[in-house]
């Protein structure tokens, strides 16, 4: 299975490693980026779609799992599959608890090492759904005026429309003209739409 | 002279002189004619005196100046003067050697054309009264044969055929003991043996044998005096004879031995491990017989009577095999079997245990050993058992050093393990992911010919990359021999990095390089030289693992001065060490790691020293410690 435009980076210091690497991707088909250090692929410009990192753990300097740490909150878009020569319990661990995708012991088989790439990109497909929902929510949360926040709150928590006006002190009527804007302006057909994507927007009862 | 001449055996011309001097004073001088022919007779003899006087004067004077090395040729000119003086044949020098065998001839002279006769020249059963009478210390004589006793029977028959006419045989002893036996005959005409005559005779054999007893102590003398320089010398070369060399050095030792007594063969024999049997540890057989194999010294059956011999601190010494006890048969038949006729074996005690024996034999000659060479062959014995022994406990604390080496080799690989199977790991995923790329591409309608030759490619160099590490790998687990070939030291640097790369990166420290260029090669073990390098850089990452402020970072650096020597050094940023541990560090079971053995740095020692190097730490202006060594840069340990 493949995600349109999904880009596969890996980094390795291992020069044959990585034209390997390369080489099986390439042939199913996967955009491939390689990079000889974490330097170097922290240069490059964060993805602005679905990825996944192929990380060595031993890797001079900053090594894998450094560099996991410096990527942290961004695994959700772009999660890491480790690919180690000699992984041990504790660093497995290590990297799974930071939100590793998966931890591979190399060599590994194409269908092993596809799965998780596919699995990943999967992951990093349904994240930047998310990710572009929640993008949309906020736009439409930018265009609420104060007030209509401020009602947007209250509604939410299940208030009715007179108990919103007494808490603001405004008349209910004028309760009612900034709900129907609300609905409005944040695509909601119903109340219960309208509740759910003030939570994804980040408004909570 | 003078002695002489009191000399009972001159008894018989003064008493003649005696009766001459009674008539000459007596009352009738009536038979002057008689007195005149009495006094011819009386010059006649006295000028026969005279001459022999003179004779011996000559040949005492003769013998006097002669050297010990001319002695045998001037008896030999003596024998020929004597038998010329008396108008003889024949006259010859015999020892006795005992009384059942046949006298050795030592000297001898005939007139020309002149066969010595067998009789003059044998004692065997053939002339048993002869013998007998010699050896009792009578001279035997005749004028013609016939005269003989009638219990000389069937010597008579046997001179009758030599073809001898009148003989006269006269013993020698010395200190008592019938030695040497001078004989002089006449083939052609009879002879009358005068008292007179065999008196001069005696007197002079008695010049000989005192020649030949001179000749005797200061050959014996010289012997002891050679004897006492060769155990000098054994002792100055064995105690100077590394251990590698004791072998060697043993053999030539058992030549010189032999050349010095003057014996066929001489061997050390050791005492197998239950004390039952012994066997030929060294041994040297003169080769001048080219018949005699060196397989004749081996002793490789159980010789009860001889083991226990020994055992017991009792030495073994034979003339001839018949000494030997009856219950000492079976020896005796595998003696025989050998050829040897004499034999002397000394016990060898190294600390009051009887640990081997030492030997000396002959097979061509029988010898009564002399009763000094016993000490000499014991403190021969001596000094070579105790270098035997020196070599045994150097080859025992060799062995079990090559045994720590490679123990300290293997732990070492231990630590390892994660970096090993990186290094293995990551050529093994490339060849995979090679081939399955490849077997991708190929399956494609219209398949990327390139790119797959390219995955081959790289999977053949990944697997050769693979194969170098396991041949490394596999170089340093095996327990092998010692050898010495060309190093380049700023490849063999390189490989073990490699094997340690990992581990470097998980350590999280940096790796400087500053190789030489132009470093010259020298010669050790690669093995070996890896396990120094590989102990050096672990010792410095775990110096540095409780570094967390400064940056860990390992420098090694090779270099060479004037194309003598080479150092490489090892600079890293760790902990340091005090003045303490600087001066103990590469001493054996010293650590300052809880885990450690304390044996790396003393094994890293004792490998540098052993390839003619030095090893050596100082601490760093900054932080941490180097630790360099030192290669010499020749060719002459080259293999």
């Amino acid at each position: 299975m493949n995600i349109a435009d999904a880009v596969v980076f890996v980094v390795d210091d291992d020069t044959l490693f990585r034209r390997s690497m390369e080489r099986l991707l390439s042939s199913v088909g996967y955009p491939v980026e390689t990079f000889v250090s974490a330097w170097e692929f922290l240069q490059r410009e964060p993805p602005t779609g679905p990825a996944c990192l192929i990380l060595d753990v031993q890797m001079p300097e900053v090594n894998g799992l450094a560099l996991q740490e410096l990527l942290a909150g961004a695994e959700r878009l772009m999660p890491i599959i480790f690919l180690t020569g000699y992984g041990t319990v504790p660093i497995s661990v290590k990297a799974l608890k930071a939100g590793a995708a998966d931890f591979l012991q190399k060599p590994c088989t194409d269908q092993v090492l596809l799965d998780t790439i596919d699995r990943a990109l999967l992951q990093a497909q349904q994240a930047w759904c998310e990710h572009a929902k929640q993008t949309t929510v906020q736009q439409y949360l930018k265009t609420l005026t104060t007030r209509e926040r401020e009602v947007l709150a209250l509604v939410v928590t299940g208030m009715l429309n007179k108990q919103v006006a007494d808490a603001l002190g405004m008349s209910e009527k004028t309760v009612k003209v900034h709900r129907g804007r609300i609905m409005k302006k944040m695509h909601a057909v119903s109340l219960a739409e309208l509740v759910r994507l003030a939570d994804q927007g980040g408004i909570t009862p | 002279m003078t002695e002489q001449v009191c000399n009972p055996m001159h008894r018989p011309s003064h008493r003649r002189l005696r009766t001459r001097q009674r008539s000459f004073n007596g009352d009738d001088a009536v038979y002057i004619p008689h007195i005149i022919s009495q006094i011819q007779q009386a010059e006649a003899a006295s000028e026969a005196s005279l001459r022999f006087e003179s004779l011996l004067a000559s040949l005492s004077t003769t013998f006097i100046k002669t050297p010990v090395p001319d002695i045998e040729r001037q008896i030999e000119v003596g024998l020929q003067r004597v038998v010329e003086y008396f108008a003889l044949d024949c006259g010859v020098l015999s020892e006795l050697l005992d009384e059942t065998t046949t006298p050795r001839v030592r000297y001898w002279y005939s007139m020309p054309g002149v066969a010595v006769p067998p009789g003059l020249l044998s004692l065997n059963k053939f002339f048993p009264w002869y013998a007998s009478q010699l050896t009792q210390g009578n001279n035997v004589g005749c004028a013609h044969i016939d005269e003989l006793p009638a219990e000389a029977g069937a010597d008579r028959q046997y001179w009758l055929c030599s073809g001898l006419q009148s003989f006269l045989a006269i013993p020698l002893p010395v200190d008592g003991v019938v030695v040497y036996v001078l004989s002089v005959a006449t083939l052609c005409s009879e002879y009358t043996w005068t008292r007179e005559l065999i008196v001069r005779l005696q007197l002079i054999g008695d010049l000989f044998v005192s020649a030949l007893m001179r000749k005797l102590n200061q050959e014996k003398l010289e012997k002891h005096l050679l004897l006492e320089t060769l155990v000098a010398d054994l002792s100055t070369v064995f105690t100077k004879a590394p251990a590698s060399n004791v072998d060697t050095e043993i053999e030539d030792a058992l030549r010189y031995v032999a050349e010095c007594f003057g014996v066929d063969q001489n061997f050390l024999l050791e005492f197998s491990a239950d004390h039952m049997a012994l066997s030929t540890t060294y041994g040297y057989v003169v080769s001048r017989d080219s018949h005699i194999s060196p397989s004749k010294i081996c002793i490789d059956q159980e010789l009860p009577w001889f083991t226990d011999q020994l055992l017991r601190g009792e030495l073994v010494r034979f003339h001839r095999l018949d000494e030997l006890p009856v219950e000492a048969a079976l020896a005796k038949e595998a003696w025989l079997k050998r050829g040897i006729k004499s034999a002397l074996i000394v016990p060898v005690s190294v600390s009051n245990t009887t640990i081997c024996a030492f030997g000396v034999a002959a097979f061509r000659t029988e010898i009564d050993w002399p009763p000094t060479w016993i000490l000499f062959l014991r403190l021969i014995g001596e000094i070579l058992a105790n270098a035997l022994a020196r070599k045994r406990a150097e080859e025992v604390s060799s062995r079990l050093w090559h045994e720590l080496t490679h123990a300290a080799r293997i732990a070492m690989l231990g630590e390892l393990t994660a970096s090993m199977a990186h290094e293995l790991n990551q050529p093994l995923a490339g060849i995979l992911n090679n081939a399955q790329a490849a077997h991708r591409l190929l399956a494609m309608e219209s398949p990327d010919l390139v790119e797959t030759r390219e995955a081959l490619l790289d999977s053949i160099a990944d697997d050769q990359r693979a194969g170098k590490i396991v041949q490394l790998l596999r170089a340093l687990g095996k327990k092998g021999v010692v050898e010495r070939t060309p190093l380049n030291f700023n490849t063999l640097v390189q490989q073990v990095i490699r094997l340690v790369q990992s581990n470097m990166f998980e350590k999280q420290v940096t790796l400087s390089l500053d190789l030489a260029m132009d470093l010259p090669t020298v010669y050790g073990d690669p093995v070996q030289m890896q396990q120094v390098v590989l102990n050096l850089m672990l010792n410095a990452f775990d110096a540095m693992q409780h570094r967390t402020r400064c940056p860990r970072v390992l420098a090694i650096r090779t270099a060479h001065e004037a194309s003598t020597a080479i150092t490489v050094s090892f600079q890293d940023t760790g902990i340091g060490v005090n003045e303490t541990t600087m001066r103990n560090m590469f001493a054996a079971f010293f650590t300052t790691k809880a885990e450690g053995m304390g044996m790396g740095l003393a094994i890293s020692r004792t490998i540098v020293e052993a390839h003619g190097g030095r090893i050596w730490a100082r601490p760093n202006a900054d932080c941490g410690t180097t630790v360099c060594f030192t290669l010499p840069v020749s060719c002459e340990v080259a293999v």
